[in-house]
């Protein structure tokens, strides 16, 4: 069976705005929660969210390039960013951008442009205007995304692409989907992962009318508390995490720097409810399971665990007995941690963003913590790596996702 | 890219459809025989939106779909996952899965496919959320729009409510959606880890924000003297007007589906989709590795389903189809049905689909509506269904479908003997 490797990683992140410093940060246990800056949160009872502070497309585009893209969405800004980074640490140089290579971009999206979508809506709205608003479909549509990477990064050249949307495992579903891809040998190399922004008065009032999201942020950056006994709801952020797969040989021929290799993927459905998990946590084991069995390892050479983690009272309970179910003696031996008690919940970009994380801890051998697990949930008693970063020898590293809608997902990451 | 490659065949054993010809598969085939189009005038008065551009849609007929959802059901979703629910339990019916359902319902899973999502929810609850913002008050929104806005939406209602425990997916891909989702489907039953897969497609864009950006797009119709969605290939590129609903269709490897004694409507011969921002460069290169691939010769196809939007594409479509067809295109009938459905966008390509395959059933080709009376693009080189339907032995088709984002996907299918 063809193998697939991991060449090149970029991300814009509530903690960075690149992989280093997001890295540097998330093993220092460093907060990207804030109080909004986006719009007024005054009305909500959520009042925190992960930012991208301090962004520039300036700093990652020609001015010709800049003036195209500053049509696109924030979250398009942030993928494209990302994207060219991964595409200079993966040094794919521009005689690799032809027609002969087959290259595909799979990426996860859950919200869409609703930056420039709620615009549009409220120009609607309020000017009672159907016409004049140009470029609205190519600013929010999901499907059009494609075309932005595509005009911007590759040279337009021809290329298999796909955006898939399952809630917050989006990200997890994009880079096993292109996994699976490059590995049966329908493409060759591919720009996976997942972008969002959905930091927008609508998606917050959506999520906070629900009590979704955490509901004591006076000190912001322990409002996201994954595990522990304080947990009152998940942060909602934004950010990118882009990946560069590709075949073992492809990537080797052209002497590309190597991180590792994706193992194995596995994707059902809890078929339970729209947004809460079920209790028992059997199909997001089943998902680990399957993911386990695609990358043929076996159970107990799982070491660390990028779980979900999203600090809901439901998702944490339910995501602890899902591994139990899963590893059974085994978990707990595994090194778990939750990258969303510091980026918080970028949704459809929060998978691919894990699995970067997760790719990191095995290749430098340190497991970033989980911060603010203090007062712990005595349900969830598992290692889940508190406060401090945990040097640690890692085999094989898994990253979890579970979505509304009742997805779950989990991928597998390894030495070749 | 040949997704067949461990030579397992899947095969279609049901499908459903919620369309403005039809909300179930027979009303469905009738209307599109008989050429019965459903037109509806679009009213935003009531949002105080008079600068309408386009007065016309395809609408599907209320009465029937809210049969069917109870209405505490219906409050939670957008009319457009309520017609992906419809049509999946039609599908489910048609092919009877309740006991493979029962039985292992980890080994059933779902993909569906949309542009939009649930945006008509969205902008509904947007109007809300300004009255609040004005009153300066906490903006109660509708406790369901979390799970009613995002086009994963669709999957999940739909697996929740047929306890589907396999693959799970949500696509956003535009127009291609209804194909591409079979290519996720195939995949899925290829791994071996399901063994029926429900795959599809909905959309309901006649709402206020989707038809500022398809008009944005140039792409919307502004008048509508003539009764039909548009005029395909006729190189008036007037543009097209919006339809709505959902198509999805159950998907099994062969063995299982003979094994269980299901019906068999067809095969489906290969999958291939490429992007490029030249529609034609990436329709040449989809097709040509369509047929390479799939071990198939163009003389097999027996007619061809078109994208046919009544736009510019129209010309680059038939380039694409002289490219790889040569001469052969004097012979093979093609057809479109978006002047009788209107463009669902997404739902569209499981429209076209399914009227691909009842075509295939019955052995007749629908005709292009409504441009009789009109020449078409390069017409002594191209066989339009044009006026009359053709009765005909048919075994093979192709459809295929194209993005506004320069994606071209295409199928074949094909029927299988007893």
């Amino acid at each position: 069976m063809r193998k697939v490797v991991v060449t090149g990683l970029g991300g814009v992140t509530p903690i960075g705005n690149n992989v280093n410093e997001y890295w540097d940060n998330l093993i220092n246990g460093v907060s990207g929660i804030y109080h909004l800056s986006r719009f007024d949160a005054k009305l909500f009872r959520c009042k925190v969210g992960g930012e991208i502070r301090n962004f520039k497309i300036e700093d990652f585009f020609m001015k010709e390039e800049v003036e195209i893209i500053k049509e696109a969405d924030d979250s398009v800004k942030y993928g494209l960013s990302a994207a060219k980074m991964a595409l200079e640490d993966a040094k794919v140089t521009p005689d690799l951008l032809v027609e002969s290579e087959k290259w595909g971009i799979i990426l996860g999206q859950t919200v869409g442009g609703c930056k420039t979508g709620e615009a549009g809506i409220r120009y609607l709205l309020k000017e009672r205007r159907i016409t004049g608003r140009e470029k609205l479909y190519r600013s929010c549509t999901i499907d059009s995304v494609l075309t932005w990477f595509n005009s911007i990064l590759l040279n337009n050249i021809s290329y298999y692409g796909a955006m898939i949307s399952t809630g917050c495992a989006a990200g997890t579903d994009a880079i096993g989907q292109g996994f699976h891809l490059v590995r049966d040998g329908l493409i060759d190399i591919a720009i996976v992962g997942g972008l969002e922004a959905p930091l927008t008065p609508l998606v917050f009032s959506a999520f906070d009318v629900v009590g979704a999201m955490a509901k004591h942020t006076t000190v912001p950056a322990e409002a996201s508390c994954p595990f522990s006994l304080k947990r009152s709801g998940f942060v909602l952020a934004e950010g990118a995490g882009i990946v560069i797969i590709e075949e073992l040989e492809h990537a080797v021929r052209r002497g590309a720097n190597i991180y590792g290799e994706v193992k194995g993927y596995g994707n059902n459905s809890s078929a339970y409810h729209m947004t809460a998990p079920d209790p028992s946590g059997k199909m997001l084991g089943e998902a680990m399971l399957e993911a386990i069995e695609d990358a043929g390892c076996s159970k107990e050479e799982i070491d660390h665990i990028n779980a979900h983690g999203s600090s809901t009272p439901l998702n944490d309970v339910s995501e602890t007995r899902a591994i139990k179910y899963a590893f059974g003696k085994f978990a707990r031996g595994i090194s778990i941690n939750s990258t969303k008690s510091m980026i918080g919940h970028p949704l459809g970009a929060a998978g691919a963003l894990e699995f970067i994380s997760a790719i990191l801890a095995l290749k430098k051998g340190i497991v970033p913590p989980t911060i603010n697990l203090n007062v712990v949930d005595p349900e969830c008693d598992l290692d889940y790596t508190p406060n401090v970063a945990k040097k640690r020898e890692l085999r094989y590293v898994m990253s979890n996702s579970a979505g509304f809608g009742g997805v779950n997902c989990s991928l597998i990451f390894g030495r070749i | 890219m040949n997704i067949m490659h461990n030579n397992e065949k899947v095969v279609i054993t049901g499908m459903g459809i919620v369309s403005p010809l039809g909300s179930n598969l027979e009303e469905y085939w009738g209307n599109l025989r008989d050429g019965v189009v459903n037109f509806g005038n679009i009213d935003f008065s009531h949002l105080g939106i008079t600068d309408i551009p386009v007065y016309k849609a395809h609408f599907v007929s209320k009465k029937k779909p809210a049969g069917c959802i109870p209405l505490n059901t219906k409050k939670k979703m957008d009319d457009s996952v309520a017609y992906s629910l419809i049509a999946t339990k039609e599908a489910v019916q048609d092919a009877i899965l309740y006991d493979v359902i029962l039985n292992n319902p980890e080994r059933v899973g779902v993909v569906l496919g949309s542009t939009f999502g649930g945006i008509g929810y969205a902008e509904k609850e947007y109007l809300r959320y300004m009255s609040y913002e004005e009153k300066k008050i906490f903006p109660r929104v509708s406790a369901y729009l979390s799970i009613a806005m995002f086009s994963c939406a669709a999957p999940g209602q739909v697996s929740v409510s047929h306890n589907f425990k396999g693959k799970i997916y949500s696509i956003p891909d535009g127009n291609t959606s209804g194909i591409d989702s079979m290519f996720y489907a195939i995949r899925a039953l290829n791994s071996g880890s399901v063994d029926v897969m429900l795959a599809g497609s909905f959309e309901a864009p006649i709402t206020p924000f989707c038809i500022s950006s398809l008009f944005s797009l140039g792409k919307l119709k502004k008048e509508s003297s003539e009764n039909f969605c548009c005029s395909p290939f006729s190189g008036k590129n007037e543009g097209f007007l919006l339809g709505e609903g959902s198509g999805v269709l159950s998907l099994e490897r062969e063995d299982f589906a003979r094994k269980r004694g299901a019906k068999i409507y067809g095969r489906i011969v290969n999958y291939q989709s490429v992007i490029n921002s030249n529609i034609i460069s990436a329709g040449e290169r989809c097709l040509a590795s369509l047929f390479k691939s799939g071990g198939i010769g163009i003389n097999e196809i027996d007619f061809i389903v078109a994208y046919g939007d009544g736009t510019q594409t129209d010309q680059k479509e038939i380039e694409v189809l002289k490219r790889v067809f040569g001469k052969a295109l004097t012979t093979i009938p093609i057809t479109a049905i978006k002047p009788i459905t209107g463009h669902a966008l997404s739902a569209s390509s499981s429209f076209e689909i399914i009227a691909g395959v009842l075509s295939l059933k019955k052995n007749v080709i629908i005709p292009i509506r409504g441009v009789q009376n009109m020449s078409l693009i390069e017409e002594t080189k191209v066989c339009y269904a044009k006026n009359i339907e053709k009765h005909k032995l048919l075994k093979t088709f192709l459809i295929y479908c194209i993005g506004f984002n320069g994606k071209y996907s295409a199928i074949i299918v094909r029927k299988v003997s007893e």
